[in-house]
């Protein structure tokens, strides 16, 4: 079955997808017509909408399991972030039971979506992308409106850059690239980054329209909001108010003093609010730590992935932002300090590759990615405005310049390329259901396990039992160490080995642990312990074993036993 | 010697590399397409396609002597069974065909061969064609086309942009496709100068559907190769993924019509239809002209936007003033589009699966058997090898083999299957001397122990063979002797 209930096992995923692509070829063409027909710039951007929606829709219909649940690593710890806080587990805290979270917004959210209900999370989970996919194009199309009227920024030329900002942010090589395709990476896989990215353009429109502390503060708890949703986007965006204060500055123009106050105070509530949290962030996680992985790929040529490897979109990003700039107004002005201070933040890399600390960089690429994008329509809207004042006649009207740059632009359109596939390494592994192994021993934690009860169990199981059973586990391989990562060791050697019930109840509060799921890696991680030991210990209640498919080893669900001397 | 690429240039083993010397590669060829710029700012407009030229070559060069070997080498069956023919033609003569018995098919390339033609060299060439075809073709658009005045520009489109992404994805890209095709690396460009040559005369211009003709006529005859695209795949080959070009093409030609550009995009269109109704067409020569026509249809208009670009930046200072606009604004489309090419991005390592498995270079080891074999053996002997080993006996050797199942499969492949026993287990190997004339064995480690032989040197047991070979990593070969 798939995420509506259909069963899709016997569908022939090549021929859906290249059907699809076809499809959305030919609703392109009626697309473009009716922007021809209808003269208005909203067509433009439902169209945007619905072209995001149709990529999504493809995407995921032939998936028999949640996307990416298994093949990314990255997708079960998200999954678990909700259901965990849906089951009713601390907000604030990760997978790892005790471990502080860095983006507890998302789980949050999902929850409370879900009614807190851990089952609707996992029904729910698949169709988050949607409203993300299809809100970012409508936040652009907002998110840019001019603060005072007749300042550029035109429904059409905005209208564009939705589409853009949406549909050209990927290219069809991009699979083969240091950095893949950005929209299944943003909008499929990580549906919590892609909220702080709907954000960003209603950020900006708060922003330019900030008059007096009143606002300035709002507008602090606003990038504050975009902090808890996604830190590295509130960075991103700091930095970028940043450049356009010094360039304000710089320039001399009249309204210097206020954007570095308006910048200053923004920027200073965000971190007075953000801040301890950031603090206590940096002394929980090694993220400083120099680690040689986190150096850029040997056969990333850094400088060019952001410029030339965009093909046209950068060229043309580069005169939209020379536009924007020079429009004067403050959207402009902002929306070019944003590029140049994501351009910057690019080249830092080149430092903090030396330093061994270059993490997250396809983050800050797909970032760029989508600046330039958006960049790109503002720039081709002008080109498209200057041909069309030469061309005699009164066929250049915006309507008929929009539906000219979108023929240009619709066979570079996501859907009409798209091949996950071949394109997306997530996608075949999604493609089959999730192995009784993993579905049973998580459905009887998620049903039965009390909501503040933790798990114990092998560390790779482990994020399975988070992200489908809705509990908090000792530990997760794919969770960062924590600083107690000893005693964590201990108490699980201690669960496993020791017989005196009262020990293991000891060891087993400090962490909440009221279940010991056995998996054969964790028997294998503990030579010496066997089932039939732990079986033999009254402590321990055996409430379930699932076979391995093929009659391999069992998964067995035990269950900890009031406190007994043994 | 090896038939590694890079030793044409002297290049050391692993140069290039396809990923350590990647990023630097990458960062070349932006800098080349600034040079090409530059020159087209600066430089007559000859130099402007020869600027193109090496920027193209330098694209395609890389990938060419990144290959370990030449394009599919013992990794794809029809292009190790060419390779196989030629060494075989010319190192043992005869008419039959890699395998003993079977009759030659006639190929230009075993023809070739059998008149002296080195076979090192017919091996490697389809390797190198499309690195000489695609700065060809872009160089016989300036010279050889009508419109002497945008030529150069014409030059320009069909060096950059002659091959895409969108295509390419498809499968039809003309970059990756030539490797594969070496007759069409070979034809093409000869046919687009005699389209170029016939266009210039005075009734071309309403002769050029006959030129169209002839053109699709002479394409038609290109050995065709996968993939065969479905109806919905042409129609978006024809239409979506010509991009800019189908619409800035399609204005010229109907607007400022030229017989060659005319020519080349009716002839290829014509052979899309004909491959999308089932003929026998090759889809990637007949994208190949389709597109070259778009370009050459859209020249005069992409040279009208240059023109105005270029007036625009020429007016943007007193500096600047002196600035030819067209040379200008062609100069800025090369600076703006080239860097961000397909050409310039492509990794065909990536893209096609044959290209990725050529990069690892072949056995040491494989050479000095094959090279032994070569030297030491009759040209007439006939050669027992593994399904492994047997191509390599071909392709390298220049000997005949019994059995090559990965190549061919014959009508009476379970003759050879039985004569393969019969002469592995002792019994009367005569015979099939005989009928085969099989008088060698190649052995290597761990094989053939369905007959018996658990170690290469248990065949020296067997009455009649003569260990004549022993090479360090275990192979050895056996005479079979009367």
């Amino acid at each position: 079955m798939n995420a509506f209930g259909v069963d899709v096992s016997g569908l022939d995923v090549a021929a859906f997808l290249a059907q699809a692509r076809l499809l959305a070829a030919l609703a392109g063409l009626v697309w473009i017509a009716l922007v021809l027909r209808a003269r208005r710039p909203a067509v433009v951007l439902v169209g945007a909408m619905a072209a995001s929606a149709l990529a999504w829709l493809v995407s995921t219909w032939p998936l028999q399991r949640i996307y990416a649940l298994g093949p990314s690593a990255d997708r079960i710890t998200n999954l678990a972030w909700c259901t965990m806080v849906a089951a009713g587990a601390p907000p604030l805290q990760t997978s790892q039971v005790g471990q502080l979270h860095f983006e507890p917004l998302w789980g949050l959210l999902v929850a409370a979506l879900s009614g807190f209900d851990a089952d609707r999370v996992l029904a729910l989970y698949p169709f988050l992308p949607l409203p993300m996919a299809i809100a970012f194009p409508a936040a652009l199309y907002v998110g840019l409106r001019p603060a005072e009227p007749g300042e550029g920024w035109s429904p059409w030329e905005r209208a564009a850059a939705a589409l853009a900002g949406t549909l050209l942010i990927s290219a069809p090589f991009d699979y083969m690239t240091t950095y893949r395709v950005p929209w299944a990476l943003m909008f499929l896989l990580k549906p919590n980054h892609s909220l702080a990215l709907v954000l960003f353009p209603l950020f900006l429109y708060a922003f330019v329209r900030v008059r007096g502390w009143r606002s300035r503060i709002a507008v602090g708890l606003f990038l504050h909001l975009v902090a808890w949703t996604f830190v590295l986007h509130m960075a991103y965006i700091a930095i970028g108010l940043a450049v356009y204060a010094a360039w304000t500055l710089v320039a001399g123009r009249g309204d210097g003093r206020r954007a570095v106050v308006d910048v200053a105070t923004v920027i200073g509530v965000n971190a007075l609010i953000v801040s301890p949290y950031l603090v206590m962030l940096l002394v929980g996680y090694p993220f400083l730590q120099p680690v040689a992985i986190q150096q850029i790929a040997t056969a990333s040529p850094h400088l060019l992935e952001t410029t030339f490897r965009l093909g046209p979109i950068f060229p043309l990003g580069v005169w939209g932002v020379v536009v924007a700039h020079r429009r004067g107004d403050r959207l402009g002005r902002v929306w070019s300090g944003q590029v140049v201070g994501a351009y910057l933040i690019w080249v830092g890399y080149l430092v903090l590759s030396a330093m061994h600390q270059a993490r997250e960089r396809d983050e800050i690429a797909f970032w760029i990615r989508i600046l330039m994008a958006v960049s790109a329509a503002v720039g081709a809207w002008d080109l498209a405005a200057r041909v069309g004042a030469r061309w005699r006649g009164t066929r250049a009207t915006p309507a008929w310049r929009a539906a000219a740059l979108m023929a240009m632009a619709l066979p570079w359109c996501l859907p009409c390329w798209w091949d996950p596939a071949r394109m997306d390494v997530l996608f075949p592994g999604s493609l089959p259901p999730l192995p009784r192994r993993i579905v049973e021993p998580t459905d009887y934690i998620r049903l039965h396990a009390p909501p503040r009860a933790a798990v114990a169990s092998d560390p790779d199981y482990s994020r399975w039992i988070a992200a489908l059973g809705g509990r908090q586990v000792l530990r997760d391989r794919h969770m960062h160490l924590t600083a107690d990562q000893p005693d964590r060791e201990r108490v699980l050697d201690t669960l496993l080995r020791e017989a005196d019930g009262a020990s293991v109840a000891a060891a087993a509060a400090r962490y909440r642990i009221g279940y010991l799921v056995v998996t054969p890696a964790l028997l294998a991680m503990h030579p010496g312990v066997t089932l039939e030991d732990l079986g033999s210990r009254p402590h321990w209640e055996r409430v379930l074993v699932t076979g391995e498919e093929g009659g391999g080893d069992p998964i067995v669900v035990l269950r900890l036993a009031a406190p007994t001397r043994g | 010697m090896t038939l590694r690429p890079g030793v044409l240039l002297g290049l050391p083993e692993g140069v290039p590399d396809p990923l350590l010397h990647l990023a630097a590669m990458r960062y070349v060829l932006c800098g080349l397409a600034l040079g090409w710029a530059l020159v087209v700012l600066k430089a007559r407009r000859a130099w402007w396609p020869a600027a193109g030229a090496l920027w193209v070559l330098a694209a395609v060069g890389f990938w060419t002597f990144a290959l370990g070997r030449p394009y599919g080498l013992l990794e794809d069956r029809e292009l190790t069974a060419r390779a196989a023919r030629i060494a075989v033609v010319a190192n043992a003569g005869g008419p039959e065909d890699l395998l003993a018995g079977e009759n030659l098919p006639p190929s230009a390339w075993t023809w070739a061969a059998a008149r002296g033609v080195p076979p090192r060299l017919l091996q490697s060439l389809p390797t190198f064609l499309p690195l000489l075809a695609l700065p060809v073709l872009g160089l016989m658009g300036y010279l050889l086309w009508g419109r002497r005045r945008i030529a150069p520009l014409a030059a320009i489109l069909w060096l950059a942009f002659a091959t895409g992404e969108l295509e390419t994805l498809r499968g039809v890209g003309l970059a990756g496709g030539l490797w594969r095709r070496p007759e069409a690396a070979l034809v093409l460009p000869v046919l687009v100068a005699a389209a170029l040559a016939l266009s210039r005369l005075r009734a071309a211009s309403r002769a050029w559907p006959l030129i169209a003709l002839a053109l699709a006529a002479g394409a038609a005859a290109l050995p065709v190769e996968p993939p065969r695209l479905p109806i919905p795949d042409i129609l978006l080959l024809a239409s979506m993924d010509q991009g800019a070009w189908l619409f800035l093409g399609a204005y010229g030609l109907v607007r400022r019509g030229d017989p060659a550009a005319r020519a080349l995009t009716a002839a290829g269109a014509g052979l899309l239809v004909a491959h999308a109704c089932g003929g026998p067409i090759d889809v990637v020569g007949a994208h190949a002209l389709y597109r070259l026509g778009l370009l050459l249809g859209a020249a005069p208009v992409v040279a009208d936007l240059c023109h105005r670009a270029g007036a625009w930046i020429a007016a943007r200072g007193p500096r600047l003033r002196h600035l030819d606009p067209s040379a200008a604004g062609a100069s800025a489309l090369v600076a703006l589009l080239v860097p961000g090419s397909f050409l310039a991005w492509w990794d065909p390592t990536k893209t096609d699966a044959i290209a990725g498995a050529s990069v690892p270079g072949l056995a040491r080891a494989l050479y000095e058997v094959t090279d032994w074999i070569r030297h030491e053996t009759p040209p007439h002997a006939v050669v027992l090898a593994s399904e492994d080993y047997a191509p390599a006996v071909a392709a390298l050797g220049g000997r005949r083999v019994l059995r090559a199942p990965t190549l061919l499969r014959p009508a009476d492949e379970w003759r050879r299957i039985r004569a393969q026993s019969a002469v592995l287990e002792g019994r009367d190997p005569q015979k099939h001397v005989a009928r085969y004339g099989v008088t060698f064995v190649l052995i290597a480690p761990s094989e053939f122990a369905e007959h018996g032989l658990t170690t290469p040197d248990d065949l020296g047991a067997l009455d009649r063979f003569r260990l004549r070979y022993r090479h360090a990593e275990g192979y050895l070969v056996y005479e079979i002797v009367p």
